[in-house]
Formats: structure tokens, C-alpha cells, sequence
């Protein structure tokens, strides 16, 4: 409103307006003095605008900062002529273009290293977000990695273990029969013993568990030895938790 | 050093009952209190032994218990049944089953009929299948049942041979549902057979007896009366041969059609002799397919109408072509 007025009173100075008439005879392109017309103040108000429009525009755009830098610039170079104008410091067109350069260069110049240093603090924050952004990524891909990894190894420690006795000729060893210490002492595998298997539910083990073949002595001819067996060899499977066992005894084919 | 630990805690109540200043006579009030202590001792070490010496353990009680006097011997044994009984934890309860079944020797108690009463009621009762299979086991190791009859058996001296029968029928007939019942009531017959060839005084009569066992042991097993019947087919071959010792070839051919036209090859006969013997030259050891074992007798016997035991070594040739 100030500047509305001040501008108000150089539009009504006749000497500024026939002054400036004499410039514009002599030179057409640039005049001597400059007149502070209502028209120029709207223009110079529309610019600032334009520009405060742009410098907004531009902040809100991360990745612009060199032309936001700019548009601050220029928009300071614009306001601090418009002041000067307006305070008639400004009386030819060639001071007031040398003057906005100056004051342009000077802007430049004063607020070079903070954009720089604002720059460069940005870059980093931006490299910093970035990284967190990636760890976080990387975090969440090793979480369910993990998790995925616990619940395999879950599945595995909690798959009931079957274990196969078979003759080295790999026929079903019926007389044998699989022990284990659980919870509830000294037990007998569930079995099948025409197929030659045997199950040992993960539930029932203790934890320091053992487990062991014997031959079932009920299943055995009273002729045979009912003693230990031997294992002529074995194949461990992690999925499914299988343990097939050859087993051999003295007499036994 | 948690294994050593509790072995050698094993030993404690051992040497305290030997050692100790109570090792009195059995009448007495205080030596009855010492095998309770001794066993109660006893199974808390056994149970408290890791998995991998648990074994090893239960063999080391009954060396322990091997060392004592008789009396004191059948007292722990004793103790171990009162134990038993009161026991509330299903794992203790296992354990002194186990531990029984794994007795080196049968064993015995003051009250060993009621004792075997008392478990085999409890194995009838129960539900639990480990439970179950480990009171059976501690049955079938009892004095003058299974086990006790199958060692006779396996002897080659004729005082123990002629002992096995009954054991094995006493098993047979008392505890039918037991698992060991049917092997127990199949091995009376060739048990009765064994006690014949080794010469026993009662001579053929004992043949007569096998085959009553053979033709018992066959019916109870069609009928059920058995959990299982692994040894059936075997009954018919066995039963049949017993024909070839008394020369009643006719009977063999009899028995021999009958399990032919009973048994497939998916049946299984094992045979470790034909007929008691001690020739290692005539052990056959091998389960044969039924209805194969049938058919190769039959025709063994038609080509040779007068054979006895006497041919079993042609017999067991013609046998031996079914692997």
C-alpha cells in the first residue's frame, strides 16, 4: 500500500513524465529516466508474483533447487529495484539495470555459499533418507527371511520322525521295533511293521532324547536271537524326516 | 559326569543293602523295609538316567540284584512288582516295567502269581499302548512263563528242554490277550517234539501230546482266542510232520493238503529245522512262503512213501530249492 501510494505520487509528478518524454525522444530503446506509472507498479507486483508463484512452484518440486535458488534471485533483485524505485533511488533506466545487476550479483554472491551448503546438506539428507529408506527395505526383506527361515526350521524340528527298518535286501524287518524316551518315560514307536515303519511323534520326545531298534522279542522265532541288531547301513532325508535303517543280525538274511 | 553321577547312584542302594548293619534276616521287621528302600532308591536313579545309559543302567540293577542271596533277590524282585502296582506316574510305571521285561534272568517274587495276575490285569486294562506293550513284556519275562520257556527250549540238555512245555502252555492258557500267547501256545508242540528226540523217558507218548498241542494250539488260534496268528501255517507243517516220527505218512499227506489248500505264498512259514537236532548241517533258518512249503513236502512225500525224520536231510534239500 506504501509503494502504491509513493507510486501514485511519481505518476503525478509532471517533470518525471515529461522528463522521461525527453529520454524516450532520445533513445527509444532505453529510456533516460524511468517514471513509476500505476501500469508499471501492477506489472512489477504481477512479476513479483509470478515469481513468488514460481519460487513456490519450485519448492515444492525437490529436485528443482538450482532454478528455486534462481527465482529467489531474481525475486530479491525485483524487490530490492522496486524499493529502490520507489524510493527514487532509481532515475535512469541505465542505473536502475546497472543497479539490479548489481544487486543481483551481490544476491547471488552473499547467498552462494548457504545455497551451496544448503545443497549439499540437502543431497546428504536426501542420500541419508535414501539409505534408510533402503535399509528399511533391506530390514524387512531380512525379517521375513527370517521369519520364513524360523518357520522351516520349526517345520523341521516339529515333523514327527519315521523311521524305516528294513533287511539289507530291503524287505520290511518285521520283528523289529523302534523305542524312544519320552516325556512319559520308555515307548514304543507306533509301527506297521508289514511296510517296516515306524513313527515317533515329535510331541512325545524329551529333550534329551534317544532312540533305539530293537527286536520285538514277540515277533521273533524262539530260535533266532532276540539280542541287539546291527545297521548294515542308512539313509537320513531331512523333508520329510525320515531315517531308513538296514539292519542285519547274525542268521537274519 | 550327570551320566556317571547317577549310575554310580545305582550302586548306593546296592551297597548299603549288602554292607549295611540291617542286612538282617528276611523275617525280621527291619529287612523288609531295606529292599523297598533299595528299589525305591533304585528306580529314582534309573529314572533319573539320561536316555543313552538308561540300558546299561537297568542291566546294572540286575547285576546288583544277581549278587544277593536268593531270598534277598526275590524280596527286591518283590519290592520292584509292590512298586509297580503303587506307582501314579505313568513314567515310573514304565520304567519298572521295563526294567522287569530286561531282567537277565526270569524273574520271581514271593507272591509271583498274584504278581502275574496283577499285570496281566493291568496290561487288560489300559489303554495305553506303550503301557501296554511294556507290561507285557515285564509278564513274558516272568519265572515259568514265556521267556523262562523259550530259554528251556533253546537249551540242549534235556532236564531244561522237558520244562519248557509247561511254562509255555502256562502262558498260553493264563494270559491268551498277551501278545507272547500265541508264540508260547505254538512252541508247545515243538517244544513237546524237542523233549522226544533228546530221548526224555515218556517216549512216544510225548508226540501224542505234541500233536494235541499242535491240533489246541490251531483251533484257539482260529478262533481268535490269540491277538494274532503269525505262526498258524507253521502249526499245519509242524503238526504234519509229526506224522513222519510216528510213521503215519498218511496223516503228514493229511495236514500237508490241508494247509496247502489254506495258505498262499503271502503266508509265512519259519523253519529253523525240520526236527530238532543238533547238525548245524540241517539248520534252515528262513521264513519260506506257505503254500510253496505244502506242495514241496507233498511231493517229497509221494515220491518217497516210506519217509520219516530219518530223511530230513533229503527233505530239507527239496525244502532248501524254495529260496
Amino acid at each position: 500500500m506504501k509503494a502504491g501510494k509513493l507510486s501514485n505520487k511519481h505518476t503525478k509528478a509532471p517533470t518525471h513524465s515529461s522528463a522521461g518524454k525527453k529520454i524516450a525522444e532520445r533513445s527509444p530503446l532505453i529510456p533516460k529516466t524511468l517514471s513509476y506509472t500505476q501500469l508499471e507498479f501492477i506489472a512489477i507486483l504481477a512479476l513479483i508474483g509470478i515469481f513468488i508463484l514460481l519460487f513456490v512452484w519450485f519448492t515444492l518440486q525437490n529436485d528443482q533447487r538450482i532454478f528455486q535458488y534462481y527465482i529467489f534471485a531474481v525475486m530479491t533483485t525485483l524487490v530490492f529495484s522496486g524499493v529502490l524505485k520507489a524510493v527514487g533511488a532509481y532515475r535512469r533506466a541505465g542505473i536502475a539495470l546497472g543497479g539490479s545487476i548489481v544487486i543481483f550479483a551481490a544476491v547471488l554472491y552473499i547467498t552462494k555459499d548457504t545455497f551451496e551448503k544448503d545443497a549439499a546438506r540437502q543431497d546428504t539428507i536426501a542420500k541419508l533418507q535414501s539409505t534408510i529408506a533402503r535399509q528399511k527395505t533391506d530390514n524387512k526383506e531380512l525379517t521375513d527371511d527370517l521369519a520364513s527361515a524360523n518357520r522351516k526350521v520349526a517345520n523341521l524340528l516339529n515333523q514327527n520322525i519315521k523311521i524305516f527298518t528294513y533287511r539289507p535286501n530291503g524287505k520290511p524287518m518285521q520283528e523289529a521295533q523302534v523305542k524312544y524316551l519320552g516325556e512319559h518315560g520308555e515307548l514304543i514307536a507306533h509301527s506297521e511293521s508289514n511296510a517296516g515303519w515306524h513313527i515317533i511323534p515329535y510331541k512325545d520326545l524329551a529333550d534329551d532324547t534317544a532312540i533305539w531298534v530293537t527286536v520285538d522279542p514277540a515277533s521273533v522265532p524262539a530260535e533266532r536271537r532276540t539280542g541287539d541288531i546291527g545297521i548294515d547301513r542308512f539313509i537320513y532325508k531331512i523333508k520329510p524326516l525320515e531315517l531308513k535303517l538296514y539292519l542285519r543280525d547274525k542268521g537274519w538274511r | 559326569m550327570r551320566k556317571a553321577g547317577w549310575i554310580s547312584l545305582l550302586a548306593l542302594p546296592f551297597f548299603s543293602l549288602i554292607a549295611g548293619p540291617d542286612i538282617a534276616p528276611a523275617q525280621s521287621g527291619s529287612a523288609i523295609a531295606l529292599p523297598d528302600g533299595f528299589t525305591n532308591l533304585s528306580v529314582t536313579a534309573l529314572l533319573a538316567t539320561g536316555p543313552d545309559d538308561r540300558r546299561g543302567a537297568r542291566a546294572m540293577f540286575w547285576e546288583q540284584v544277581a549278587l544277593l542271596p536268593p531270598n534277598a533277590r526275590m524280596r527286591v524282585t518283590g519290592s520292584l512288582v509292590k512298586m509297580l502296582k503303587a506307582a501314579s506316574e505313568q513314567r515310573q510305571k514304565i520304567e519298572i516295567a521295563a526294567t522287569l521285561g530286561s531282567a537277565g534272568a526270569p524273574w520271581t517274587t514271593p507272591t509271583l502269581n498274584a504278581d502275574v495276575t496283577w499285570i496281566y490285569s493291568a496290561y487288560r486294562q489300559t489303554n495305553n499302548e506303550n503301557m501296554k506293550a511294556m507290561l507285557d513284556y515285564a509278564l513274558q519275562n516272568a519265572a515259568g512263563l514265556y521267556r523262562d520257556g523259550i530259554h528251556d527250549y533253546n537249551t540242549d540238555k534235556l532236564a531244561r528242554v522237558a520244562q519248557a512245555p509247561a511254562k509255555l502252555a502256562a502262558m498260553a492258557d493264563k494270559f491268551p490277550k498277551s501278545r507272547y500267547a500265541e508264540n508260547a501256545g505254538f512252541y508247545v508242540g515243538p517244544a513237546l517234539v524237542k523233549t522226544y528226540l533228546f530221548k526224555d523217558s515218556r517216549g512216544i507218548a510225548l508226540i501224542n501230546d505234541a500233536n494235541a498241542a499242535f491240533e489246541r494250539y490251531i483251533k484257539r488260534t482260529e478262533n481268535d482266542e490269540f491277538t494274532k496268528r503269525e505262526y498258524l501255517a507253521a502249526g499245519y507243517f509242524f503238526r504234519a510232520l509229526d506224522g513222519l516220527i510216528t510213521g503215519n505218512v498218511a496223516e503228514t499227506k493229511d495236514w500237508l493238503n490241508r494247509g496247502l489248500s489254506k495258505f498262499t505264498d503271502d503266508d509265512k512259514i519259519y523253519i529253523y529245522q525240520l526236527f530238532p537236532s543238533p547238525d548245524p548241517a540241517l539248520v534252515l533258518d528262513d521264513f519260506l512262503p506257505a503254500h510253496k512249503v505244502f506242495a514241496t513236502t507233498l511231493r517229497f512225500l509221494n515220491a518217497h512213501p516210506n519217509a520219516s525224520d530219518k530223511d530230513q536231510t533229503q527233505l530239507l534239500a527239496a525244502i532248501r530249492t524254495i529260496r
